[in-house]
């Protein structure tokens, strides 16, 4: 006999297993420290990437200067200047990526408190249902009147 | 007036939650569409991709696929466009789209579809509502994605003239070439402006839907119209950007009517009958104000048969007419299962108020609907931070656990 009750939980687990849970249930595999660095090890590498892209670009812009002044260029304070603005930009990156991830983990854990919630609840009735088949409960609620 | 409103904004949900797979695919081919024909008028160098066929192949694909696929479609779909007017210009174009991803819409892939729709709306002068609407149903990170979508509107004005141009391949044509649409970039003035005004539209529609006030979802969209416009307008006095003030009076006004009707679509509270209670548990003392969700119900149609038996008596027979009740007639049958407690005029008599007892959320049209851009979780768990502790029926219901629960 069908027991509304856990229509209802499994429909809404299956709800959420199907949209938000897939990146909360992942996002679970981790802990916050390595969910956040391994966001943070991505963001430096796209950052640097894309850095690296701006150099070039700003690097060809001025070709035409660079080849003129080629032996007198103070190549050494260039380097410094590049390198003192790519550690700013990845500060930057670096710091909100970890806030933004870690605060991003949270959210997804209390949203897996919820799911953890329903699925003991659905435990619980699997019990409620077992007791009844084993003879040991004389009723179990199918949900139909009372609800929950 | 307002009563129709919802009326009909129930309707539509109603009509969504049962057509969704159809109207979702729908709605990305459309947009698909629009966006393919876009790239192609505007810098449809390639006229082997420009054909009908492939544009509507595209489309269908987008259509049954995430919304990344499109952004990605449109991207390599310009790329290809100007790699046939100029190798060096696609791939000055892909290193732009490299560093927009890097820096940019690597946070924000779930709003990767405003970098489309503003190039796209633009050519309407809508584009303005795109930060409004994204205000409205999302974080101000969405303003990087928006970020990317003026980028990307501006930029492809210059790389049409830049390919248009015949050059010889030589370095110094190259050079000059770029260096020229460098220039023109960065002496682009409206697209900086652009690019502010839309992220301070979208961070105070955020900041003001946060606060707690009455009507504060409403204000937030009036809050956003004016940033726009007032932007715009010291953009011109101050900096000397052109802008066609009645045109951007007008289409800002446009923007924020469509960023009201999302807001609409996504929630209507009831201010009227705001709820303020106070308890306490043991690590705190609440102050809680509950706004109550405005759920109206559907009117039951009923479908009455005024049958003629006198002048027809075959047809007395055929429409079952009894004898006893003078007309024939049916209710015509709705499924009213998903409305919640409140509606119980039109509840099924399977269904009674303590089916939806102890909070749970009245199951599938909230829940559907949210993934769509209707009505989102977060959107709830706004709500339920407002409304905090409350659990009477008809009011949002927090069931977020301890960490002990976990």
């Amino acid at each position: 006999m069908l027991n509304n009750r856990k229509v209802r939980l499994m429909t809404q687990l299956a709800i959420y297993e199907k949209r938000q849970g897939k990146e909360d249930i992942k996002l679970s595999k981790y802990f916050k420290s390595d969910y956040a660095r391994l966001n943070v090890l991505k963001t430096a590498i796209m950052v640097t990437i894309a850095y690296v892209l701006v150099v070039a670009l700003v690097l060809l812009y001025k070709f035409e200067y660079l080849l003129d002044n080629v032996l007198t260029l103070d190549y050494a304070s260039m380097g410094k200047s590049i390198l003192g603005f790519y550690i700013g930009v990845m500060a930057v990156y670096l710091i909100a990526t970890m806030l933004g991830y870690s605060l991003s983990y949270t959210r997804s854990h209390k949203k897996l408190g919820k799911y953890f919630r329903m699925l003991r609840k659905l435990k619980d009735i699997y019990n409620e249902e077992d007791s009844y088949a084993a003879g040991n409960a004389a009723y179990y609620d199918e949900g139909e009147d009372s609800g929950q | 007036m307002i009563m129709k409103l919802l009326e009909l904004r129930t309707i539509l949900l109603k009509i969504y939650q049962k057509a969704r797979f159809i109207i979702n695919p729908l709605v990305k081919f459309v947009l698909g569409l629009f966006v393919f024909n876009w790239i192609n008028d505007s810098i449809g160098f390639d006229p082997r991709f420009t054909s009908k066929l492939i544009t509507l192949l595209l489309s269908a694909v987008c259509a049954v696929t995430p919304g990344g696929v499109l952004v990605f479609f449109a991207m390599v779909l310009s790329l290809l466009h100007v790699f046939a007017a100029s190798k060096f210009l696609a791939a000055l174009l892909l290193a732009a789209y490299a560093i927009l991803y890097g820096f940019l819409m690597r946070f924000s892939p779930k709003q990767a579809i405003a970098a489309v729709a503003i190039p796209v709306l633009g050519k309407y002068n809508l584009h303005y509502c795109v930060p409004l609407v994204l205000g409205c149903i999302s974080t101000p990170l969405s303003a990087l994605a928006c970020i990317c979508g003026v980028f990307i509107y501006y930029t492809m004005d210059i790389v049409k003239i830049a390919a248009t141009r015949q050059i010889e391949m030589n370095l110094d044509d190259i050079l000059q070439l770029y260096t020229d649409i460098a220039d023109a970039v960065m002496a682009n003035k409206q697209m900086y402006i652009t690019m502010i005004v839309f992220t301070l539209v979208i961070v105070a529609i955020f900041l003001i839907r946060k606060l707690s006030f009455d009507y504060a979802f409403i204000i937030s969209v009036g809050a956003g119209v004016v940033t726009n416009i007032l932007g715009f307008l010291i953009a011109d006095l101050r900096f000397n950007v052109t802008v066609n003030v009645g045109k951007l009076i007008l289409m800002s006004l446009i923007s924020g009517v469509i960023a009201c009707l999302v807001e609409l679509m996504k929630r209507v509270l009831d201010y009227s009958a705001i709820e303020r209670v106070q308890f306490e548990d043991d690590d705190y003392y609440y102050y809680v104000k509950a706004v109550p969700k405005v759920n109206v119900s559907i009117p039951r149609h009923n479908v009455k048969h005024m049958s003629d038996y006198g002048d027809n008596p075959d047809e007395e027979e055929y429409s079952g007419y009894d004898g006893d009740a003078g007309n024939d007639s049916y209710e015509e049958e709705d499924d009213y299962s998903y409305c919640d407690s409140s509606d119980s005029d039109v509840r099924y008599e399977e269904f009674d108020e303590n089916d939806f007892s102890e909070g749970e959320k009245v199951e599938y049209d909230d829940e559907d609907l949210s993934e769509y851009g209707i009505r989102s979780i977060d959107a709830d768990e706004d709500e339920t931070e407002q409304t905090k502790g409350t659990s009477d029926e008809g009011y949002e219901v927090d069931m977020t656990l301890d960490d002990t629960d976990v």
